[in-house]
C-alpha cells in the first residue's frame, strides 16, 4: 500500500470512529499537510452523520409501522367518523326542529335557541370555510411526528 | 415519501433553519460569541379535528401510541422552531444558542409549543 492509501485507510476508521490514539494523531499531522483531504473527511464525517440519523430513525418506524392503518382501516375509520357526526347532526337537528315548533314551549325559549342553533352553525361553517381554503398550503400538516 | 416529508420528517420545513445554527448549549464549541441580540421566541397553538380527538380518546382506552397526537405535537414544535429562525435571521444573527422549549395548558385537544432561545452572531471558524 501507499502512503496515500494508507491515510485514506485511516480516513475511513476515522468516520467510523475506529482510530486509536497513535493513528488518530498520525491522520491529524498527514491532514495538516493535505488541506483539501482534511476538508473531505470533514464531509464524509458530516454525512456519516446524517446517514446515522436516519437509520436510527428508520429503525424505530420498521418496528411500529406494519400495525399503522392501512388505505383501506384508514377509509373504514372515515366512515365510521361520517357515521358518528350524521348521527349527532340528525339528532341536535330534531331536537332544535321538535324545540321550535312546540307550541307549548314559550316564545322567547323558541327564539333564542333559533338563535344559539344559527349562530352557531353560521360560525362552524365559516371556521370551516377557512380551514377547508388553508387545506393544502400548510407545510407542518406534512411532518410526521 | 413527498419530498416535503421526507424535508419534515428530518426537521427542514421551510428552510428557515439552514441558514442558522440551532442549539441548546449556551456556548457553540470553537466559535466565539461576538454579538448577542437578545431573546428570540416561536410559539404555536394547534389543533387535530374533532374526529382524530375521538380517535385518540379511544386509542386511551387501549394503550399503544397516539399517532395523531404525535404528529400534532411534531407539527407544533417545527412550526415553533421555524418562527424563532425566522426571527433570528431579522436580526441578523447566524445562531440561537441556549433554545428551550416550554409548553402550556390553553385548551384541551391542542398542541401549544414556545421555542425560545439567544439569538448571537459567531466569529467566523
Amino acid at each position: 500500500m501507499t502512503e496515500r492509501e494508507d491515510f485514506e485507510a485511516l480516513m475511513m476508521k476515522a468516520v467510523d470512529g475506529f482510530l486509536d490514539a497513535d493513528e488518530a494523531e498520525a491522520l491529524e499531522r498527514w491532514l495538516a499537510a493535505n488541506p483539501d483531504r482534511a476538508k473531505e473527511l470533514e464531509e464524509m464525517v458530516e454525512i456519516k452523520e446524517v446517514t446515522d440519523h436516519m437509520r436510527r430513525r428508520l429503525v424505530a418506524d420498521a418496528r411500529i409501522e406494519p400495525f399503522r392503518e392501512t388505505g383501506g382501516a384508514r377509509a373504514m375509520s372515515w366512515l365510521m367518523f361520517a357515521m358518528i357526526f350524521a348521527g349527532l347532526a340528525l339528532l341536535a337537528g330534531f331536537s332544535v326542529t321538535q324545540l321550535l315548533s312546540d307550541p307549548t314551549v314559550p316564545a322567547a325559549i323558541r327564539w333564542g335557541a333559533g338563535l344559539v342553533t344559527a349562530g352557531a352553525l353560521g360560525l362552524f361553517a365559516r371556521v370551516l370555510w377557512t380551514r377547508l381554503r388553508s387545506l393544502g398550503s400548510d407545510p407542518y400538516e406534512e411532518v410526521d411526528r | 415519501m413527498s419530498s416535503a416529508l421526507m424535508r419534515a420528517r428530518t426537521g427542514e420545513v421551510t428552510g428557515m433553519r439552514r441558514q442558522i445554527l440551532i442549539a441548546t448549549t449556551d456556548e457553540i464549541p470553537k466559535r466565539e460569541v461576538v454579538e448577542v441580540f437578545g431573546l428570540v421566541r416561536g410559539n404555536t397553538i394547534r389543533a387535530r379535528h374533532l374526529g382524530r380527538d375521538i380517535s385518540a380518546m379511544l386509542k386511551n382506552l387501549v394503550g399503544g401510541e397516539i399517532r395523531d397526537y404525535t404528529k400534532l405535537m411534531g407539527e407544533s414544535r417545527e412550526q415553533a422552531l421555524d418562527r424563532m429562525a425566522e426571527q433570528a435571521i431579522d436580526l441578523g444573527a447566524d445562531a440561537v444558542v441556549g433554545v428551550r422549549f416550554t409548553t402550556s395548558m390553553l385548551m384541551g385537544g391542542a398542541a401549544e409549543l414556545l421555542a425560545y432561545g439567544t439569538a448571537v452572531k459567531l466569529a467566523e471558524p
